[in-house]
């Protein structure tokens, strides 16, 4: 759901799933630790709102949880300070994993436009007048 | 433990490979001087390149967590990944310590051609502002030579490295020998126009020793981005493809490889050093080179453990320490302090597939310069690299297709990162730790050093002057970091036997050559006397070929 099959395909479709898990095998313990603690979390989360672990809702409710954890939280309402909210850094966490594994996969740097071309003549540089940027 | 004696005697032994290592080889042994390179390391081969490799050929991705167990601290350099860690060492067979105070970080990389590999490759001459910085704020010592000195030295490096750039006519920023500059970037014009027109400071592109034509046998760069892979053109400097290949074309230089060395060996009665031992990094059996000069360009911190290491009865506090200032004043430019932002009315489409330019802009200094104003918080002064590109937007909110999009649209970025002078100062040294040895057996270093107020104050102006130069090319969303990064991060290690007329304040004299005796040398950085703000490789390039042509005159006389 984070990054999804749009025109171009997903994590899915790279299989994102399967090279965290050989990375993750190879990290340390603190490091696999924390990313369990964050599936557990969203897990944890789910449980207590819609009774059911993320991986069993229904999308719409998938889609409201990941809404609510995937931005920053001001933690000062009317003046206020609130307790801490864990989410987002939780969310944080696995995006970046995610995202990691996605953009350094051959799709992913496909979707970025890598096209395995490494020989270029020249840069372009700025390519207008002087005195012309504002 | 078994021991072997080397046959040949050779009139130099250099030890290290790297930018100083590889042109003192060069130097001497196209002078007729039989030469021998130790190098801690391995070789390298231009097979194990792999700039054009892509990430998802490799195991991890180039997240590999392998790194993280075997280079704790190697890692903190951003040019240590999954691609080229082995070049790096491996910080369980070659630790030293810090006061838990006091951290320092050490990146280091034992194979040939040493950090010459991964560098940054920014190229930058000091000037009189620097060498004579002294005189101009009473602040520590000069240097024993002046820039006139130098300058025809900076000329043969620059000419035969390679390094482009732009004149500037800049008085603390002398100009070189250039070959044509590499282009700037939309947002980087705008911010040169911007911050002449309202502060008088220049902006230019940065001087790196990067071909962009082709020059001495070697091709222009074809701009495929990560130089820290390798090049299999050649177009950035790294010694074993340059100055190495040059000495060992002459017949006069011997490259031994693996050879880790302990200790100069001295010869007590004459004063004068025989040559080195060294262990074999991979069959640990002992080895002795005998030679008549002993030459370190170990780097910085390592010739001088070298010399600690070789404490003799008539130098018990280590060789060629009667000063007692070896270890002493050791330097590492501040750095951590700048701010960034975003360009956002700056039109672009960024592809994976364009060129890739391995190289920034620079911001000349303009802090304390020799006509004034001073600064009322601090001496000295500091220059910027940075850069102004779209960037893929990786931390973009949310999810799904609107992240996926953000990535790929990506922002305009702009940053300002600040280099500032480290001032030499006497409680910032290292030293044997007693309790520490590497896997070979060899007593490690304690290194203790901090920048003090003068860095932190210098910083915290970086950070603002930084963001009012953003802010003049119309930046937004400027974030300011005003906090000095740990020493060592600047990777610039500087200091540790400096050089001086007076035996008494120094450890080298002019020449590189140790006042104690006559025939070592230490070439490295060590002998800085300052550590000025720029970039200090071709400044080290430079003091070697200067020395090296002194130790060919005095040797061809018998004078060493």
């Amino acid at each position: 759901m984070i990054l999804p099959k749009t025109d171009t395909p997903g994590a899915k479709e790279a299989l994102v799933n399967r090279f965290i898990d050989r990375l993750l095998a190879a990290e340390t313990r603190e490091t696999q630790q924390r990313f369990l603690a964050s599936l557990a979390y969203i897990d944890g989360e789910c449980m207590a709102r819609y009774r059911a672990a993320f991986v069993y809702l229904p999308a719409e409710s998938q889609t409201e949880f990941l809404k609510l954890i995937a931005y920053p939280h001001s933690l000062v309402t009317w003046g206020e300070k609130l307790a801490e909210f864990e989410g987002p850094a939780h969310f944080e966490n696995l995006k970046s994993w995610i995202s990691r594994a996605y953009y350094n996969s051959e799709i992913g740097m496909k979707e970025l436009g890598w096209s395995g071309n490494v020989f270029h003549d020249d840069l372009e540089g700025c390519p207008h007048p002087p005195e012309t940027h504002k | 433990m078994s021991q072997e004696a080397l046959s040949q005697k050779y009139d130099a032994i250099v030890v290290g490979s790297g930018a100083t290592g590889g042109w003192a080889a060069k130097r001497l042994a196209e002078a007729g001087m039989k030469v021998a390179l130790l190098e801690a390391g391995r070789n390298i081969s231009p097979e194990e390149f792999t700039e054009h490799m892509p990430a998802y050929k490799l195991e991890y991705r180039n997240l590999s967590p392998e790194i993280v167990r075997t280079r704790p601290i190697q890692k903190m350099c951003y040019a240590c990944m999954e691609y080229n860690y082995d070049w790096f060492v491996d910080d369980l067979q070659n630790p030293y310590s810090s006061p838990p105070d006091k951290p320092f970080t050490w990146q280091r990389l034992r194979i040939v051609g040493g950090r010459t590999l991964v560098w940054g490759r920014q190229s930058y001459r000091l000037s009189d502002l620097d060498f004579k910085a002294a005189s101009l704020d009473g602040y520590g010592a000069d240097w024993p030579f002046s820039y006139k000195d130098i300058a025809p030295y900076y000329d043969l490096v620059e000419g035969y490295v390679g390094i482009s750039g732009m004149t500037e006519g800049n008085e603390a920023l002398p100009d070189g020998q250039f070959l044509p500059p590499m282009k700037m970037t939309c947002g980087e014009v705008l911010l040169r126009e911007r911050v002449k027109a309202k502060f008088g400071r220049t902006v230019t592109i940065g001087r790196t020793a990067i071909l962009t034509k082709n020059h001495n046998g070697r091709a222009a760069c074809h701009y495929c981005g990560p130089c820290e892979r390798g090049c299999s053109t050649f177009s950035y400097f790294s010694s074993p493809f340059t100055t190495v290949a040059d000495a060992l074309k002459t017949g006069n230089c011997t490259l031994i490889t693996n050879a880790v060395v302990s200790q100069v060996d001295m010869d007590s009665k004459e004063n004068r050093a025989r040559g080195v031992t060294y262990i074999d990094r991979l069959t640990r059996k002992t080895y002795q080179a005998s030679g008549r000069t002993v030459i370190l360009c170990a780097q910085a911190l390592e010739s001088t453990r070298i010399l600690f290491n070789s404490k003799t009865r008539e130098y018990p506090a280590g060789l060629a320490n009667s000063s007692g200032l070896l270890g002493r004043f050791l330097m590492d430019h501040a750095v951590g302090a700048g701010a960034s932002a975003e360009l956002p009315d700056m039109e672009f489409k960024k592809s994976a597939s364009d060129p890739n330019r391995p190289n920034g802009i620079y911001v000349i200094r303009f802090r304390n310069l020799k006509a004034g104003p001073r600064h009322p918080r601090f001496i000295r002064g500091y220059g910027f690299q940075g850069g102004a590109a779209p960037n893929y937007a990786f931390g973009a909110e949310g999810f799904g297709a609107s992240y996926k999009n953000a990535v790929k649209k990506g922002v305009y970025g702009i940053h300002l990162g600040g280099f500032g002078e480290s001032l030499a100062r006497l409680d910032n040294y290292c030293e044997i730790d007693p309790a520490l040895k590497d896997a070979w057996g060899i007593p490690a270093l304690r290194i203790s050093m901090t920048h003090g107020s003068n860095e932190a104050a210098m910083m915290e102006d970086a950070a603002v002057t930084a963001a009012e130069m953003l802010e003049a090319a119309g930046a937004r969303n400027i974030t300011l970091n005003a906090k000095l990064a740990m020493p060592g991060m600047a990777i610039h290690e500087l200091g540790t036997a400096r050089m001086g007329d007076d035996p008494k304040k120094s450890v080298l004299n002019a020449y590189n050559q140790a006042h104690d005796v006559k025939n070592l040398f230490v070439f490295d950085g060590a002998c800085f006397v300052s550590s000025g703000c720029q970039n200090p490789t071709l400044t080290m390039m430079a003091i070697t070929v200067r020395a090296c042509d002194h130790l060919v005159e005095r040797f061809k006389k018998n004078e060493v």
